[in-house]
């Protein structure tokens, strides 16, 4: 039995990489290696569905799913989220997520090279300096 | 109680003032960042309690001598039906005051837990969605985008995320080290360190001291998990990991948007590269100061003193 948070990955996958909105029944049967019954699959688009990640329409008799939005739009999001710190919100912002290195300017980066080429002197074997 | 709420109110803007930009400026911080930050929290509680406590003992001074027994004959007086207990309208405007300041500190910090806690979850949950768990370390995801790009998602279940671009741009021990670094950040909970500093900037954004004290705490947090990496990886690794991400980063700032807390990439590559030496007497002294104002400003309402 997967984890929940294992099967709606699954099941985003295989809308992401459907042509166009499908039944349950196609999702169920992408993913008929994990045998899953047709309830399940209806169960987790549904809570996809109530986080705004899968949007419902009616077509005749039958439901069709499809993403509310592409993989690299949710990943350009994301980064959206990350990158904005000169947004309005940048308070707000930072409280959220902590970055490993924040924006430099062009003086810091050239003195970041300058203080990578000392680290990396003091350490055989590392990558050479990306020279441009 | 006047003469103790003077004295507070005094040791609130000693405290807001002077100190918290002295400490702001102060070079050792560098040596011993995270009783820098026990100082800061310490500073952050004392001058919030400082000034509430000045407030409400002025207010309910005519009332006793300590302010558990000026609420004790408060709370007799509306017994007897008297609601304001006969004080008069200035000293009930600085106890409706004190209730004010007191509200809104609390309820901003409130308000930012649960957005702080929300916006998390749903990055987490688009997170968990999108990206590949990191093979060489599962706790950590990998997301498709050519941005050479790490940080943390913190929170109960925090995740550590790192960009296609990143892993490209660093060799595996760089790697390590930047995960030492995040991994840090989140058993740590660094996030609960700087919340309340950036709920209070948010309410108080004509303090400046405030948000110097929300930049200083940033930069120090990022020095105290670049430490606790370096337990587990060479300093010089994380400080090439450090200026490889920070070289890669340039672009991305638009023109005058450097903040503060941003521009210590460089400081803090080369604090790894020559560490400055470590302090155990600044360290005590920090320690100690910061335990005694928070004693101070905590305990000065509640006692008697002989003035």
């Amino acid at each position: 039995m997967l984890r929940l948070g294992e099967l709606e990955r699954a099941v985003m996958d295989v809308l992401w990489s459907a042509p166009g909105p499908v039944t349950a029944r196609v999702v169920s049967d992408a993913l008929s290696d994990r045998s899953l019954a047709l309830t399940t699959v209806l169960t987790v688009l549904s809570r996809l569905e109530a986080k705004g990640y899968v949007s419902r329409m009616r077509d005749g008799r039958a439901h069709h799913y499809a993403a509310t939005a592409t993989r690299e739009e949710h990943v350009a999001g994301l980064m959206h989220e990350v990158l904005d710190t000169a947004g309005e919100s940048s308070d707000d912002r930072s409280a959220v997520l902590a970055r490993f290195v924040g924006q430099v300017s062009r003086e810091e980066a050239e003195a970041l090279q300058t203080a990578l080429a000392e680290a990396l002197r003091r350490r055989p074997g590392g990558r050479e300096v990306p020279t441009e | 109680m006047i003469a103790p709420a003077i004295f507070l109110g005094m040791l609130a803007v000693v405290l807001v003032l002077p100190a918290a930009h002295w400490l702001a400026a102060a070079r050792w911080t560098v040596r011993e960042p995270r009783a820098a930050l026990v100082l800061w929290q310490g500073l952050g509680l004392a001058s919030g309690l400082a000034a509430l406590g000045a407030v409400l003992m002025l207010g309910l001074s005519p009332l006793g001598s300590t302010v558990g027994q000026a609420a004790g004959a408060w709370l007799v007086a509306v017994g007897h039906g008297d609601l304001t207990a006969r004080l008069d309208p200035i000293h009930l405007l600085l106890v409706s005051l004190a209730v004010v300041l007191f509200s809104r500190l609390v309820g901003v910090l409130l308000m930012s837990i649960v957005r702080t806690a929300r916006t998390r979850q749903r990055h987490r949950e688009v997170v968990d969605l999108v990206g590949v768990p990191y093979e060489r370390d599962r706790s950590t995801t990998v997301l498709d985008h050519p941005d050479a790009v790490a940080y943390c998602c913190p929170g109960v279940r925090g995740r550590v995320v790192l960009t296609a671009g990143a892993m490209e741009l660093l060799d595996t021990d760089e790697l390590d080290a930047v995960l030492l670094h995040e991994h840090a950040h989140l058993s740590e909970r660094h996030d609960l360190v700087v919340l309340p500093f950036n709920a209070w900037t948010a309410a108080l954004p004509w303090l400046s001291a405030v948000r110097s004290a929300g930049s200083a705490v940033r930069r120090l947090v990022e020095m105290v998990a670049d430490d606790r990496a370096c337990f587990g990886c060479e300093r010089h690794v994380l400080a090439a990991a450090l200026a490889r991400l920070g070289s890669a980063a340039r672009g991305s700032a638009p023109a005058g948007s450097l903040a503060v807390a941003e521009a210590a990439v460089l400081d803090r590559v080369h604090r790894l590269l020559t560490p400055p030496g470590r302090s155990p007497l600044i360290r005590r002294f920090a320690y100690l100061a910061a335990a005694l104002m928070v004693a101070l400003a905590m305990l000065l309402p509640w006692v008697a003193l002989p003035l």
